[in-house]
């Protein structure tokens, strides 16, 4: 038989990984596609049979194609088509040859379009598929699914079998069992929540099906990984640059010289509502930035009745959003209390202690009061007479003091793990756990999650009746995105950034150095 | 680099350019922009993920109104170009008139000369390149950082900037664009981000070189004009106690780029002597007074207009460098790129033509159109077997669709029904279903006591199939019109939700065993699904009947809800 003869297909191994997924209708298939390939328009719906055709998903990382995914129809007719297959009484070496007539024959077109379209990817004489037949690790196993698998297993191409639990894994081991008689591979996966380690772990085992395919997919995980460190890198600057124009921005309006006082209070309260305008602007676009970046265009999101839920929809300049992401005046006189003792500290040195330490404990008392003054007036836009052009010039901002980098950054952080971390699968708005479901995920969460997920975000002292508030589990979703040493080396950088002033260079450099703070947290998953 | 490659061939037109369409793009819904973009991206393919492709987007995305803007940048960039180059032209036409003004005493001082065209120009290079340092060289020596702009503040090239204050208002706004936007107080270039700043330096620096540049053609061309055109006299002098031997090798070194190409431009000890002349008292010799224009070429050509050359060659680089990191950080760039990015690898053809399919040609192909279903359990065709008569006052004939888990003997006593016989069906060959199908063809001609209708008992879990609904449709034509046909869910005790570790947020309720809202959003979603298929069937008198949850319902006496779940395998 001559090469890409359709009789030889089971012969045909090698050149670009592609995979068939197959499976039951309803049983996460196309869910699975988009997760793994990142394309968010795939057709992805309750009812059973939407897919219809076979479309094929390229995964292409800088012009250079990966692998290949097709999603497929589900069976439909399977008992059908295993009847028809037994009737041919084959050698088992004939067996894919007989699917491949089966896929032929002009009259299965119509009688079984579904697995015609379904299995012509695995008998292609060019380029057979590998199969990736998934079920409903929720759901019961039944013996109907016999027949599909039979056939499956009659096309001879390496296959794996993905447990796809579609709520709550219960059935997960009847599954196991059952597939290990039909498939070299069986895993289990969320495909919908699946974490970005596990998809590449399902990609790598791709690799176990065939020898050839190995050092493609290897190469395909190794690619997707670089990829996902420059979407986190990119991500970061995109954070970093908001933050910079956060703390930065100004308005100005001209102010009449024959301006009352009132009209100047008016004047100056409009002037305050454009900064806010414009700082709530430059944060949204980032947002949208980064959902671009990570494959989401237009992904909304969703707003909650509890206060923790609001984090990410939450006006910039509420009380609340203060509140939960900001330093609290406690938090700023003990900073600087601090940088005023290490100052003083710099003076009783230089005396070699002639001072009796009183240039630490005078600088920790005038640091302690600058800084409660200056956290009394964080949510404050100053909008300040520029003297120079004669007073004719009203400006508005730049914000007092760092706590609006602050806040930007946590909520920026916040937001771009979740959208990070979330599949193409998922549709929707992207949504913040709420008090309960923080709750929840506390008691169901095991210790190999890790602190990827929307749900393991929540943090692990939502239990905690002293912090059961929504302040205490916003608190606590930071702390989960950064640990303590690096919260603190951002909470620097943004200072760095604050006392850049004007300096290109300086706000460069911060800008730089807090980018690279931000992208191992953003990449961590 | 910030994010990643930049684009090259970027300049602050291009930047501005940018600037403009992406600020438009923010007023855009992303769906709407990922569309838009992904028509560009299958046009270039690969190229859409390089320089080119980010260009070509610029070309063919940007509005009539970005256009503008570029364009207008670009004239604004042009312009103080041009008032850079005529500036720089007169000075050094000027510079030249004055430092060879030759009125016959003493002759033209070659030191003074050297020192404008050489020294100067050394002296004024090294501030550029002060100015224009690295800007982590700058941060690293202290004070380096605030002289750097002290001197970008005070380069000449601010001058071609103050210049577009008289140009029309249009390139006026964009050159302001360009230069002011460091600050963040107009929404230019990066919109204060400090890149933006670094672009408005490098334009001022590489103005400056122009007008340096253009300064040494002037001199030089003056110089030319004073040595064809007139008699002009050479010499050196100086107060300092310089010999004639030492300024001879000073002049030798200063000379050795040159002076093998063109001996003549490199003057010797002899006419170095015999061109020195003090206060009062000219050189004697006609001869060496002249002999001096050539090196002074040379030097002027070397020492001057080259290093410009050379610094206005690094300072457009420095430019477009600037340029190209500013529009990586321009709000928006990140996005594009995604865009762009995400579409160079699209789906192929088929998977198109898939997702443009028509909606309707998902339905069943053998069916009517489907009718809307407002919620799943309350669809006014859904019961028309209730219409007619109760089913709990009626006889059935059971068939059990894949093992639905109910046992044969308690079966009717749990769903409530009076059950006349129970067949297998969904399973094995296709001839158990013919033969399910026979036996309720079989029961149903009975008349004593009657069987009213046909019960299929399936797994609410399990979405219909093909296979199922060519059963149903099987049934009817045996049974004839008329006959009941009850489709029943039946939901397994063990396939209710149990939530358990591992179970994204909101989507479970972990160690309760009530349902979770999401499970119960997913059943009704089942359910619509079966109504949809039942009622494409076409035949009024098949239906779900209410989806049956086995824990729940009354059980007959003798037989509890336990007992008629069977384990599920």
């Amino acid at each position: 038989m001559k090469d890409g003869d359709p009789e030889n297909i089971s012969t045909h191994v090698g050149g670009l990984p592609r995979f068939a997924v197959v499976g039951h209708p309803n049983k996460g298939k196309s869910s699975l596609v988009a997760t793994l390939t990142g394309v968010a328009d795939i057709d992805i719906r309750p009812e059973s049979g939407t897919t219809r055709v076979s479309a094929t998903y390229p995964v292409v990382v800088q012009g250079q194609t990966l692998y290949e995914l097709v999603d497929t129809p589900g069976f439909q007719r399977a008992r059908g088509v295993w009847a028809w297959l037994e009737a041919q009484d084959v050698a088992p070496d004939q067996r894919a040859a007989a699917v491949a007539r089966f896929v032929r024959a002009p009259e299965h077109a119509e009688r079984f379009p579904d697995e015609v379209e379904l299995l012509k990817p695995l008998v292609d004489p060019d380029r057979p598929a590998g199969l990736l037949y998934v079920v409903d690790g929720a759901a019961p196993f039944g013996r109907e699914y016999e027949p599909e698998m039979e056939v499956l297993r009659w096309t001879g191409r390496p296959s794996l079998a993905l447990i796809n639990p579609i709520g709550a894994a219960t059935h997960v081991e009847a599954w196991r069992a059952a597939l290990g008689q039909y498939f070299r591979v069986v895993r289990v996966l969320d495909a919908v929540r699946a974490r970005w380690d596990q998809r590449l772990d399902l990609l790598r085992a791709f690799g176990q099906l065939d020898e050839a395919w190995r050092v493609s997919l290897d190469h395909a995980v190794g690619a997707l990984s670089d990829r996902r460190a420059e979407q986190a890198e990119s991500a970061a600057w995109v954070i970093a640059r908001a933050v910079a124009d956060l703390m930065a921005h100004t308005e100005t309006a001209a102010r009449p010289e024959d301006a009352s006082a009132g009209e100047e209070d008016a004047l100056r309260e409009s002037l305050r509502t454009r900064l806010a305008e414009s700082l709530t602007r430059i944060e949204r676009q980032a947002r949208r930035e980064v959902e671009e970046l990570y494959g989401h265009p237009g992904l909304e999101r969703e707003e909650r009745a509890l206060p923790a839920a609001q984090a990410l929809s939450a006006d910039l300049f509420s009380e609340q959003t203060w509140v939960l992401f900001g330093l609290s005046r406690a938090d700023w006189t003990k900073a600087g209390a601090a940088g005023g003792a290490l100052a003083g500290g710099v003076i009783d040195v230089s005396l070699a202690g002639a001072s009796f330490l009183m240039g630490a404990a005078v600088g920790a008392a005038a640091g302690a009061a600058a800084g409660w003054w200056s956290g009394g007036r964080v949510a404050a836009l100053p909008v300040t007479r520029k003297w120079l052009g004669g007073g004719r010039k009203l400006v508005a901002g730049p914000a007092p003091g760092p706590t609006l980098g602050y806040v930007a950054l946590s909520r920026a952080l916040l937001h771009a793990r979740l959208v990070a971390e979330r599949t193409h699968a998922q549709r929707g708005a992207l949504v913040v756990p709420d008090s309960q479901e923080v709750r929840q995920a506390d008691a169901g969460s095991t210790p190999d999650e890790g602190p990827t997920s929307e749900s393991n975000l929540s943090g692990h002292r939502a239990s905690d009746p002293a912090r059961d508030s929504a302040d205490a589990q916003v608190r606590a979703l930071l702390e989960v995105q950064a640990p303590e040493p690096v919260r603190k080396e951002l909470g620097a950088a943004v200072l760095q950034l604050r006392k850049a002033g004007r300096s290109d260079d300086r706000r460069a450099a911060a800008v730089r150095r807090l980018a690279e703070k931000i992208t191992p947290i953003i990449g961590r998953g | 680099m910030p994010v990643s490659t930049p684009p090259k061939h970027v300049g602050p037109a291009e930047l501005a350019g940018f600037a403009f369409a992406l600020r438009e793009d923010t007023g855009e819904d992303p769906r709407v922009l990922f569309q838009r973009d992904a028509q560009l991206a299958r046009q270039l393919g690969p190229a859409a993920d390089s320089p080119a492709g980010w260009l070509r987007w610029l070309d063919h995305a940007g509005s009539p109104e970005a256009q503008q803007a570029r364009l207008r940048a670009a004239s604004a960039v042009a312009l103080a170009q041009v008032v850079a180059v005529a500036l720089g032209l007169l000075v050094g036409y000027g510079s030249a008139r004055v430092v060879f003004a030759y009125r016959g005493d003493d002759p033209i001082n070659v030191v003074e000369a050297l020192l404008v065209y050489a020294g100067l120009n050394a002296l004024t290079l090294f501030l550029a390149g002060l100015a224009g340092a690295p800007a982590s060289w700058r941060l690293r020596v202290p004070g380096l950082a605030a002289l750097g702009d002290a001197l970008a503040l005070l380069s000449p090239g601010r001058l071609a900037g103050a210049a577009l204050r008289l140009a029309p208002p249009d390139h006026r706004k964009a050159g302001h664009a360009l230069l002011d936007s460091a600050h963040g107080h107009t929404p230019g270039v990066g919109a204060g981000t400090p890149w933006s700043g670094a672009v408005a330096r490098w334009c001022v620096l590489t103005w400056s070189q122009w007008m340096a540049l253009a300064f040494h053609v002037g001199a030089v061309a003056g110089f030319v004009q004073f040595v064809v055109f007139s008699d002009l006299a050479f010499g050196w002098s100086t107060t300092l106690n310089v010999t004639d031997a030492g300024f001879a090798t000073l002049i030798d070194w200063l000379s050795l780029p040159w002076a093998w190409a063109w001996p003549a431009a490199a003057p010797g000890l002899e006419l170095v002597a015999g061109s020195r002349f003090y206060r009062g008292k000219p050189s004697a010799d006609p001869q060496s007074v002249q002999g001096w224009w050539r090196f002074l070429l040379m030097a002027m050509l070397v020492y001057g207009l080259a290093p410009r050359a050379v610094a206005l060659l690094a300072a457009r680089w420095r430019l477009g460098l600037a340029a190209q990191e500013a529009l990586t950080l321009l709000p928006g760039y990140a996005g594009l790129k995604a865009r762009l990015r995400a579409r160079a690898g699209a789906t192929t053809s088929d998977a198109s033509a898939a997702l443009k399919a028509p909606k309707d040609a998902r339905t069943f192909s053998a069916v009517p159109a489907e009718t809307p279903t407002d919620t799943p359990d309350n669809t006014p065709d859904n019961t028309p077997a209730e219409a007619e008569a109760s089913p709990m006052a009626m006889r059935w004939f059971a068939v059990n669709w894949a093992e639905a888990p109910l046992r044969d003997d308690t079966l009717g006593a749990t769903l409530g029904l009076e059950v006349a016989g129970v067949a297998h069906a969904g399973l094995g060959g296709l001839d158990a279903d013919a033969q399910a199908i026979a036996r309720a063809v079989q029961a149903c001609a009975q008349t004593d006591p009657p069987v009213d209708g046909v019960a299929l008992l399936v797994k609410e879990w399990e979405p219909p199939t093909a296979e199922m609904i060519d059963f149903l449709a099987d049934l009817r034509r045996s049974l004839g019109p008329g006959r009941p046909i009850q489709v029943r869910l039946i939901q397994a005790r063990s396939a209710q939700v149990q939530p358990g570790p591992g179970v994204a947020l909101g989507v479970s309720n972990p160690g309760s065993a009530s349902p979770t809202p999401a499970d119960a959003a997913r059943r009704a979603e089942r359910l619509a699904d079966w109504d949809r298929k039942l009622r494409a069937l076409g035949d009024r008198w098949t239906a779900r009947f209410d989806a049956f949850d086995t824990s729940g319902l009354p059980t007959a006496p003798g037989a509890t809800a336990a007992d008629a779940v069977e384990p599920t395998p």
